[in-house]
């Protein structure tokens, strides 16, 4: 999932400062997870933007719409005659399809988008995959050392691995510790034996937005288009 | 509820609307800020005492909801002390009373502050 938390409330006021009309956009996948811009978050942004206005004399019209998914044009559909400001706090991709989806629209994030990871414990949620287009996750025991070593580090661990810890902070957990400890209970410490390559970073961040495209969901001609330019 | 009734028969509380919920982890921050916007000049979250909560960590929930509700509101244009969490037992209205004074004390103290 993806991981966000929710602006300072002083920013996003700021941000909101010569609106009129302003709509909180929830969503109710990732970012209602990880308890930044879910249903409830958006009623309580709603409910707080409307007080500020009514205590300052802002004038704001505001109210809360939640989507089910707001990265996917189909389910923003809820948005069609929104006017004015849209607050999002879907993360980052949400916001951005919002806009292009309703160009007229000034789309503002409510929250700060950070990483792809997992819930840990309640209310604790850590960064997993930091999207590098070329998985190795088969090398390493199912432990990212890309999004988990603060070096991420091929072939670690390094010098700096302490009792478990990384030596960035002991609150971090050193992954290369991880990996060892994963690939003995698999029964697989032979493959720290083996060097893993410099990685291919061309499926990276290197050339601009990725396009990922599943030919086959294609429809016909464009299918048919695309695989000409193949 | 019940220590409220009882503290609201031999005390006139006309500037009190109570409103029943089944636990004080139970109210939603935005219920909280819905009822500032209604006109509540404060709001006393009424819950059991610690560790006598039904459903176990009912009460501290309340109480850290009430934490951040309080940096809310003073980064809305509120003075502090407008959300409260107070601890009491059915058999304790005069808990209630205390709290329902101290509040209106800081109404008192701070309506003027923030016009
Ligand atoms: S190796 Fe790359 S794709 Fe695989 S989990 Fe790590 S960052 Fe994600
Ligand atoms: S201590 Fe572990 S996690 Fe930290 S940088 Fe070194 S190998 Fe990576």
């Amino acid at each position: 999932m993806i991981i966000a938390e929710r602006k300072p409330l002083t920013e996003v006021l700021e941000m909101l400062d010569g609106s009129g009309e302003i709509t909180v956009l929830g969503c109710r996948s990732c970012t209602a997870i990880c308890l930044a811009g879910g249903e409830k978050e958006a009623k309580e942004m709603s409910e707080a933007l409307s007080l500020h206005s009514e205590l300052k004399g802002k004038g704001w019209s505001v109210r809360p719409i939640t989507v089910e998914r707001a990265c996917e044009k189909e389910f923003i559909l809820p948005l069609q005659g929104v006017k004015g400001t849209v607050l999002s706090l879907a993360c980052g991709v949400g916001a951005q399809v919002v806009q292009e989806m309703f160009p007229m629209l000034q789309v503002l994030p409510g929250v700060n988008t950070s990483n792809m990871g997992a819930p840990e414990g309640i209310g604790v949620f850590v960064e997993k995959c930091a999207g590098c287009g070329d998985c190795i996750l088969h090398l390493t025991a199912g432990i990212c050392p890309i999004a988990r070593c603060a070096k991420s580090l091929l072939n670690g661990p390094c010098g700096g691995s302490q009792n478990g810890k990384c030596e960035v902070s002991p609150d971090t957990a050193c992954a290369w510790d991880q990996i060892v400890r994963s690939l003995t209970t698999q029964g697989r410490l032979d493959l720290l034996e083996r060097n893993i390559p410099p990685k291919d970073w061309r499926p990276s961040r290197s050339g601009g937005p990725r396009r990922t495209v599943n030919v086959e969901a294609m429809p016909g001609d464009s299918q048919k288009a695309w695989r000409d330019t193949e | 509820m019940p220590a409220a009734l009882k503290a609201m028969e031999v005390e006139d509380m006309d500037d009190v609307v109570l409103r029943e919920v089944p636990c004080a982890g139970s109210v939603e921050r935005w219920e909280v800020l819905h009822a500032f916007r209604q006109g509540a000049e404060g709001v006393l979250l009424v819950g059991c005492l610690l560790e006598n909560c039904a459903h176990h960590y009912g009460n501290e929930i309340a109480g850290r909801r009430a934490e951040t509700l309080e940096r809310t509101l003073v980064d809305l244009g509120l003075s502090p002390g407008k959300v409260v969490l107070v601890h009491l037992a059915e058999h304790q209205p005069h808990r209630f009373r205390q709290a329902v004074e101290a509040m209106r004390a800081t109404v008192r103290s701070t309506s003027e502050e923030e016009k």
